[in-house]
């Protein structure tokens, strides 16, 4: 997968994968996330770097819920300098999102990934992920979660 | 964590759409009852797939193990053989009907599922076919030599068999 290097619009490798002990010490004193993720330990934690780099750029932390064939995302953040008009990098959320309906793929569930928002940005994931509106949930399945990889992984 | 007034300070620095491109975050807390309607139309959805389209959906699935499989995440790690009895079962194929389809001795199919044999080029490409492309023959091939390299890095008695068959070994370099 490739995230943007916005200063030189220029396409870099990077890799997604599980966080270890290491990478939790470098998120707990870094001034880069702004959200406890001490408390998302318990869920699946995975990390967005640059190939061959250890400097974390975006985070995700999921449940794999086995009864209900679904990836529930609880939580992503893009790194501080990856966010806004002077962000440095572009497509780390999206990235990470796509890698989720690969792991979904993976794990025989169709795809189906879904995630709970804040009503005033919902619109936002729908436009921008194709995510859909099911109840308080969005999710993404089958073709449209295809779509996205082939978006953000190609 | 209280996300709404994480919300209301995220506000003050960027837009919505600027928050919606780089965090998730859950809105208010769901009740038991909102969490067991969303579950319900979850398996409504999944019921409601199509045979063809479940197959297409599994045979990815086949493809992305396969790939996480090359990239060495430890969730996905398995062997070809196995990826190979996962391509059958999903098609619904039995073993003679599967090297029917691709003109090769069920024999050589079965030794390739209890790992005595492995995938070569050809048969990558063959099963690349039969997949409708859905699985590239790159995967079979490399998956096959991470195989092969492994046996080779830790395989003592083939490695010995093998040297007793040879005649006059240079010495140069043996110790």
């Amino acid at each position: 997968m490739k995230i943007l290097h916005k200063p030189s619009e220029t396409l870099q490798d990077a890799v997604i994968e599980l966080m270890e002990n290491d990478d939790w010490e470098r998120v707990y004193q870094s001034d880069e996330f702004e959200f406890d993720w001490a408390k998302e330990r318990k869920w699946t934690v995975y990390k967005l770097t640059l190939e061959g780099d250890t400097i974390i750029q975006g985070l995700v932390a999921i449940e794999d819920i086995v009864r209900e064939s679904r990836i529930h995302v609880h939580l992503i953040e893009n790194a501080l300098s990856n966010r806004g008009k002077d962000k440095i990098y572009d497509y780390v959320a999206g990235c990470l999102l796509a890698s989720l309906c690969e792991i979904a793929f993976d794990k025989r569930y169709e795809g189906f990934v879904s995630l709970h928002s804040k009503t005033e940005i919902i619109s936002l994931y729908t436009n921008k992920y194709r995510f859909r509106e099911m109840g308080q949930n969005l999710f993404i399945m089958g073709e449209n979660s295809l779509l996205l990889i082939e978006k953000y992984l190609r | 964590m209280d996300y709404d007034k994480k919300f209301e300070e995220l506000k003050q620095r960027y837009t919505l759409e600027e928050i919606a491109e780089s965090f998730v975050f859950p809105g208010k807390e769901q009740t038991p009852e909102e969490r067991a309607e969303f579950a319900r139309l979850r398996m409504e959805h999944w019921n409601n797939t199509s045979p063809e389209k479940r197959m297409k959906y599994q045979l990815i699935g086949l493809k992305y193990r396969m790939k996480h499989c090359m990239e060495g995440r430890k969730e996905s790690m398995d062997t070809t053989a196995n990826f190979l009895q996962q391509y059958i079962d999903i098609t619904n194929k039995k073993q003679k009907g599967l090297a029917d389809d691709l003109s090769i001795n069920p024999s050589t199919l079965s030794r390739i599922l209890n790992g005595k044999e492995s995938i070569g080029k050809s048969l990558a490409y063959r099963l690349e076919r039969h997949s409708g492309k859905l699985i590239p023959a790159i995967y079979w091939w490399k998956l096959a030599q991470k195989e092969i390299e492994q046996d080779i890095m830790t395989n003592v008695v083939d490695r010995e068999r093998e040297a007793k068959m040879v005649k006059n070994a240079l010495l140069v370099g043996v110790t």
